[in-house]
């Protein structure tokens, strides 16, 4: 009886190795194809890119594009003269009027506090008191 | 027992006994013991017992075979279904020493790029047209159409290839993808398309003379693609070259411009590195189309720029000046009698721009004063001079990476005639990028790295060996900047770029002779002065004097300016920042910028 069963356990193991290999095998097999399929779609591409490369280099070929760009756009050649570092740049022009000696700006706020610093209708104007604690600014 | 088998045993052979059934005579006789089960007990001995040992052997040996044979089998079973028979495993070799299958080149021959990657030289796939003449019909029927597709092909000569009967004639190379399309749609049995590829140069002449060219079968034969031939058929990766062909295409497109202006035969332009030594731009004019490159006169061919040697004149007084300053010991504000010519072996010694006084080192250079370089290298000597000269490179073939290489010329014995018209730039031959590279130490602090055609480590430049001490390079850039702010090169000058430079017109020397209206002008230029990073070299040859030039034809007028305008063009491309105030600077900007850095606003 044991022997038997030991050939039983045996022989289910063959079938399911066989069953198992048979299954492995086809799904190598398809696998590969895919694998295939998948290599020749790839360097179709990378052929298809290389040519796209070689096109797009002549496109860009700098000669034609200056002959195009010279015909068909106000583009000129850059030249030393539009070039300008940041901090040469010259501050933005003084509105006309302003005189150099006495701008009307308003006074700074020294002391922040419920008085407004320009008198304006309706507020209550900085009292004196106000102002000896100040401290003025250096 | 044993004894009653046995008689059974003969009994049976001997006589007829009682019938008893296979294996009853072994056991008990009926009514011995009942019918218990036999206890018997073999015992052979002798020859009898010899036998059996060998047959259990033979069985076991058998066995074993048996046994091994089907484990053999499973094996081999197990490989061929699971494993494909080592195919797999070989393919999984395959895969594992090369990179995949995708990674490899997708042509035969590499591309060529730029220092930024611009395809320069790429193979494309094309087809190759042949006829199997065995599986035509009609030879004149086919070869009526394909003249229809093929004007340029002539109807009797294709007509003989398809009657020739051979199974491989071929009829046309390249065909392009639409050519193709309209071949297949002529439905003609026997003609066949061959995948082949072919070599393109999408910029077309913009950098020829440094690509070369290659022949039909894709071999190299000329420039980097003749030197670089087993490198671009065996690596996969392109082949990066130093070249910009931004800053390629603004040369080239200035040299073209000054070379119809001033009706030169040819020109020859270079830009390079002196940090690297690597060649940003090399132009030589006329030039040709790449596929076109046997059909091309030679003339278009000669690349002037590393293969023509030339007498440079006036250039070469940088290298006279480097010299008394480096060997010599002298100071700038040393200087030399140019008041009379100078009579030497037969020869007289004229300055162009005659000064006819006491004239400083400076001043020698920024005048070009011809007797003042001379009496300088006489001073020196001849041996020195020559010493110089080698140590700058140019008396020994140049190092770059292309096949047409000049090598150049210079006298054996230096005698001391040759010490003084070699030192203002006669006697002495050199190519365009012998001279470059030679000026290159003199503004960099010194350092001799040779020219190359390949890109560098940015990180990591090449080492170089120091020719000319950094003192000696520092005072070459100021006289080289007075040049072009106070001499002949005045027409150089680029606002902001602090061109330096020096002027220089052979006259051009066939069979011994100089030819006084055939005039070779150059003009050699670094810039910015303050920090020198590129070196530039226009040369025309045989420009004329035009009325904008008052009918001169000297490097102040035509070369240097063509410098100029290649400097201009190609300075904003490769991120050098103007100095000097451009624009005029408000005080309050000084003001502001007076605490930072003011040197760089205003300089």
């Amino acid at each position: 009886m044991r022997l038997r069963g030991i050939a039983v356990v045996w022989g289910v193991l063959a079938v399911a190795a066989a069953a198992g290999l048979f299954r492995l095998k086809y799904e190598v097999i398809a696998l590969e194809e895919r694998l295939a399929t998948l290599t020749h779609a790839i360097e179709a591409d990378r052929r298809a890119i290389h040519v796209l490369r070689a096109e797009w280099s002549y496109f860009n070929d700098p000669d034609s594009l200056d002959k195009r760009v010279g015909a068909k756009l106000d583009l000129v050649p850059m030249d030393p003269a539009h070039i300008i570092a940041l901090d040469a740049l010259p501050f933005r022009p003084k509105p006309v009027g302003e005189t150099a000696g006495g701008p009307a700006r308003p006074p700074r706020v020294l002391n922040p506090g419920s008085a407004a610093p320009i008198p304006v209708p309706g507020q209550k104007p900085a009292t004196l008191a106000e102002y000896t604690v100040m401290r003025t600014q250096p | 027992m044993m004894p009653a088998l046995l008689r059974s045993l003969v009994r049976r052979s001997s006589r007829r006994g009682a019938f008893l059934y296979p294996g009853a005579e072994i056991r008990d006789l009926p009514g011995a013991q009942g019918r218990h089960p036999a206890r018997v007990r073999v015992s052979v001995e002798g020859q009898a017992k010899a036998a059996v040992e060998v047959g259990r052997n033979r069985l076991a040996i058998t066995a074993g075979v048996f046994a091994l044979a089907f484990c053999v089998i499973a094996g081999r079973l197990v490989d061929l279904m699971a494993l494909n028979g080592g195919e797999a495993e070989a393919m999984a070799a395959a895969m594992a020493a090369s990179d995949g299958p995708v990674v490899g080149a997708v042509v035969a021959r590499s591309d060529i790029v730029d220092r930024n990657g611009v395809i320069l030289a790429t193979n494309l796939p094309t087809v190759n047209l042949y006829a199997d003449t065995r599986a035509i019909l009609d030879p004149e029927e086919a070869a009526r159409r394909l003249v229809q597709l093929f004007p340029d092909m002539e109807y009797g000569e294709t007509r003989d290839k398809l009657a020739s009967g051979g199974h491989f004639v071929y009829l046309r190379r390249h065909l392009t993808p639409e050519q193709q399309e309209a071949v297949n749609l002529l439905g003609q049995p026997g003609l066949e398309f061959e995948p082949t590829e072919r070599r393109v140069y999408p910029q077309g002449p913009l950098a020829a003379h440094v690509l070369g060219a290659t022949s039909t079968d894709n071999h190299g034969i000329a420039g980097i693609e003749s030197s670089f031939d087993r490198y671009l058929l065996e690596k996969a990766e392109p082949l990066q070259l130093s070249l910009d062909v931004r800053v390629q295409h603004a040369v080239r497109d200035v040299l073209l411009k000054a070379v119809d202006r001033f009706h030169a035969i040819a020109g020859a332009a270079l830009v390079a590195d002196v940090r690297t030594g690597e060649i940003l731009a090399l132009v030589s004019l006329p030039d040709y189309q790449p596929e076109a490159f046997s059909g091309a006169p030679a003339d278009s061919r000669r690349n002037r720029a590393t293969l023509g040697v030339y007498e440079m004149g006036s250039t070469f007084k940088l290298v006279n000046t480097a010299l008394g300053l480096e060997v010599g010991g002298y100071h700038v504000t040393d200087g030399f009698d140019a008041s009379h010519p100078l009579r030497m072996a037969g020869f007289t010694i004229h300055d162009d721009h005659a000064q006819a006084r006491w004239l400083s080192i400076e001043e020698i250079l920024v005048h070009s004063s011809n007797i003042g370089s001379a009496k300088m290298a006489l001073a020196i000597g001849g041996d020195a001079q020559k010493a110089f000269l080698d140590r700058l490179g140019l008396l020994s073939p140049i190092s770059l990476e292309l096949p047409e290489v000049g090598k150049p010329l210079y006298p054996d014995p230096w005698r001391p005639i040759n010490t003084v018209t070699i030192s203002y730039g006669h006697g002495v031959a050199v190519t365009p990028v012998h001279m470059v590279n030679a000026v290159m130490p003199l503004v960099n602090g010194g350092w001799y790295r040779p020219a190359t055609l390949l890109r560098q480590d940015p990180e990591a430049p090449p080492p170089g060996h120091q020719v000319v001490s950094a003192r000696t390079s520092d005072t070459m850039r100021s006289l080289m900047r007075r040049v072009v702010t106070d001499g002949t090169g005045r027409k150089a000058d680029v606002a902001g770029y602090l061109v330096g430079g020096k002027t220089g017109t052979a006259e051009k020397n066939e069979h011994g002779r100089y030819r006084h209206k055939a005039l070779l002008p150059s003009f050699v230029a670094a810039f910015p002065m303050d920090d020198p990073r590129y070196v530039v070299l226009a040369m025309l040859d045989e420009p004329k004097g035009i009325p904008e030039t008052h009918g001169f034809a000297a490097a102040g007028w035509n070369a240097a300016p063509t410098a100029g305008a290649m400097i201009a063009r190609i300075a904003p491309i490769l991120g050098v920042r103007p100095r000097g105030p451009e624009t005029p600077v408000a005080p309050e900007v000084r003001f502001a910028t007076a605490s930072g850095d003011a040197g760089r606003a205003v300089h």
